[in-house]
C-alpha cells in the first residue's frame, strides 16, 4: 500500500488518531509520519473545531434561514456577509453577533443547549499599579505610621513590604 | 529567555504533583478572548495582527504575572522550533503552521501562556500538574483579569465573551484533564466510557489535542459547551467526570489484577526492561511501553519510577526535542536510536539512585 500522504513510498506505519471520538487510521511511510503528524493534527483541528460538535454546527448552519426573507445581509463592522457566516461559521468581528443576532439563538441553542451567558462579566478597565510604585507608597505609609507610633499598622505594612520585595526579588532572579 | 534555555527547563505541569496515584497527568484551562477594536482573526489584516500583539504585550507589561514572560513571534522561529513549542503544549499545531504576525507569551515555569492571533486574538492558558483544575482556573482567571484591565475585550451581556467561532462563545473556556487510562483500554471498556462522556457534553481527544494520536493511553477530557454554564460550574463538572473516570480506571485495574495478575506484572516489567535496554525506540513503541510502566507505578508494582520522571521523558523524546538536543535534523531511524539512548541513560541515572525496586520479589 502506498503512503496516503506522499503517495510515493510504501506505507509502513498505521497512524491512529481520534477524530470526533472515533479512531481513524492513516497509512503512512516512515518519512511522512513524523513530518505529517503535526500537519494532520493541524488540518483536523482547522477543519474540525471541537470534535463531535463539527457535524452539529455544520448541519445547524445549513438550517439557518437563507438570505431571502432575512433583513440582514452584511455586518456593518467588518463586512462579513450573512452568507459568508453561514458557510464558514466564523464571526469577523464583535459586531457580527449583533448583525446576525436574530438568527443566532437557534444555532447557540443547538451548540450549547443554552442561549444566555453565565459566568464572568466584562472586566473593568483601569490602570494597574506596578509593584515598585506600590512599594514606594507603602514605605511612605510605614514611615508615617512609625512617626505616629501606630505600631500595629506599621507591622502590617512591614509584612506587605517584605512580601512585595520578595516578589520583585524573585522576578529579578529570572 | 532563549528557546534553548526553554528546552532545558522542566515545565511545572510535568512535576507529577497531585497525580491521583499516577492517573492524572495535568489540568489545563484556556480562555478565548478578542479585542473589540480589531477585526477577529478571520478578517484581520497584517496591520490588525500587529496591533493585537502590541496591545497584548503592553497589557502584559503593565501587569505582574507576565512581566518577565518571554514573547516568541512565530515569524522568528524555524519549523523545528515551532514544533518544539507544540510538543511542550505552549502553542497549538494550528498556530505552528500559520503565517503572519502571531506568537506566544509564556512564563518561566510554563504554567501561564498566551497565544496571540490564533483563532482568537488571545488564547490564555494555565496548566498545572495533577488534578488541580480549580487552581488552574484561578490562575487563568487572575491573568485574564490583569490583561483585561488594560485591554478592551469583546463582550456582551447576552453572549458573554465574543469569539471567532460560535462553539467558544460565552465563557470562551475549555477546561481539560490529561488522564492515563490503560486498564480501561486493556479491558476494552474505553469505548463505552467514551460514548458516555460525549453524552455528558464532554469531549475526548489525544495527547496533542484535536485529531491527534491517543498513543500511550493518554486522553484529554474537556468540556464541549461554553455558553450557559459559569466557569466554576464547568470546572466542577470536569472534576466530577474525572473523578468518575479515576474510579472506572481503578475498578478496571482491580479486575485486571484479579483475573490476570501475573500477566499484568509481566507486561509491566517487560516494558520496564525494554525501556531500560532497547537500542531503537519508535515514538509509538515508547509511548506504549511508558504507559505500561505508568500502569505499574499506578498499581504499586514498580517503585521508584516517579510520575515526574515519566512525564519529563514523554516530552524530551518527542521528535523536535530530540532534534534540538542533537542540534541537527534527524531522520526517523536516527531519531529512534537517539530516543532509545536518551531513555536508557535516564533509566540508568534513575537506577543509580538505587531507588528502582520491585515491590516484592
Amino acid at each position: 500500500m502506498k503512503c496516503e500522504m506522499c503517495h510515493k513510498s510504501e506505507a509502513t506505519v498505521a497512524y491512529t488518531h481520534i477524530v470526533e471520538n472515533e479512531k481513524k487510521t492513516v497509512n503512512l511511510c516512515s518519512s511522512c509520519t513524523p513530518q505529517q503528524k503535526v500537519q494532520v493534527a493541524a488540518k483536523a483541528q482547522a477543519e474540525a473545531g471541537p470534535p463531535g460538535m463539527v457535524k452539529k454546527v455544520k448541519a445547524e448552519l445549513k438550517q439557518m434561514p437563507k438570505t431571502e426573507g432575512t433583513t440582514i445581509a452584511q455586518c456593518s463592522g467588518c463586512g462579513t456577509t450573512y452568507d459568508e457566516f453561514r458557510k464558514s461559521g466564523r464571526f469577523g468581528c464583535h459586531q457580527c453577533y449583533e448583525a446576525f443576532g436574530d438568527h443566532l439563538e437557534r444555532l447557540m441553542k443547538r451548540i450549547h443547549g443554552a442561549v444566555v451567558h453565565q459566568g464572568k462579566g466584562q472586566i473593568e478597565q483601569r490602570e494597574l499599579v506596578q509593584p515598585e510604585e506600590e512599594l514606594k507608597g507603602l514605605r511612605q505609609d510605614l514611615a508615617a505610621a512609625v512617626t505616629d507610633e501606630a505600631y500595629e499598622k506599621a507591622a502590617t505594612l512591614r509584612d506587605r513590604i517584605l512580601e512585595l520585595e520578595a516578589e520583585i526579588g524573585s522576578e529579578a532572579d529570572e | 529567555m532563549k528557546l534553548n534555555e526553554v528546552i532545558r527547563n522542566t515545565a511545572c505541569w510535568l512535576s507529577g504533583a497531585q497525580d491521583e496515584e499516577g492517573i492524572v497527568v495535568s489540568c489545563r484551562i484556556r480562555l478565548a478572548r478578542n479585542l473589540q477594536t480589531v477585526p477577529f482573526a478571520p478578517k484581520a489584516n497584517p496591520a490588525d495582527q500587529e496591533e493585537v500583539i502590541e496591545q497584548v504585550l503592553a497589557a502584559a507589561q503593565r501587569g505582574r504575572q507576565m512581566r518577565t514572560a518571554t514573547f516568541f513571534p512565530m515569524s522568528a522561529l524555524g519549523s523545528n522550533e515551532r514544533r518544539l513549542l507544540v510538543e511542550r503544549h505552549l502553542i497549538s499545531p494550528a498556530l505552528a503552521d500559520s503565517q503572519g504576525s502571531r506568537g506566544v507569551l509564556f512564563n518561566r515555569d510554563e504554567s501561564l501562556s498566551v497565544m496571540i492571533n490564533e483563532e482568537d486574538h488571545l488564547r490564555l492558558q494555565a496548566i498545572l500538574p495533577g488534578l488541580q483544575a480549580e487552581d488552574a482556573w484561578h490562575r487563568a482567571s487572575a491573568l485574564d483579569d490583569e490583561l483585561g484591565t488594560g485591554l478592551s475585550y469583546a463582550h456582551s451581556e447576552r453572549w458573554g465573551y465574543l469569539t471567532a467561532c460560535p462553539t467558544n462563545t460565552g465563557t470562551g473556556m475549555r477546561g481539560s484533564v490529561l488522564i492515563h487510562l490503560p486498564a480501561l483500554v486493556l479491558t476494552e471498556d474505553m469505548e463505552r466510557v467514551l460514548r458516555g462522556l460525549t453524552q455528558m457534553t464532554f469531549t475526548v481527544r489525544g495527547f496533542y489535542g484535536e485529531g491527534t494520536n491517543a498513543a500511550g493511553n493518554l486522553f484529554q477530557i474537556s468540556n464541549q459547551t461554553t455558553l450557559g454554564r459559569g466557569e466554576e460550574e464547568i470546572v466542577r463538572d470536569l472534576l466530577q467526570v474525572t473523578g468518575k473516570l479515576i474510579r472506572y480506571e481503578r475498578d478496571a485495574q482491580e479486575t485486571l489484577m484479579g483475573d490476570a495478575a501475573s500477566q499484568v506484572e509481566d507486561k509491566v516489567w517487560r516494558a520496564f526492561g525494554l525501556l531500560a535496554h532497547a537500542r531503537v525506540l519508535s515514538s509509538q513503541e515508547f509511548m506504549n511501553l511508558l504507559s505500561a510502566v505508568r500502569l505499574g507505578h499506578s498499581l504499586g508494582l514498580i517503585k521508584g519510577v516517579p510520575s515526574s520522571f515519566m512525564n519529563h521523558l514523554m516530552i524530551i523524546t518527542q521528535p523536535s526535542h530530540l532534534q534540538a538536543d542533537a542540534e541537527q535534523e534527524l531522520n526517523p531511524e536516527e531519531r529512534d536510536v537517539r530516543r532509545a539512548t536518551l531513555v536508557r541513560r535516564r533509566f540508568e541515572e534513575l537506577a543509580g539512585d538505587g531507588s528502582t525496586k520491585r515491590k516484592e520479589d
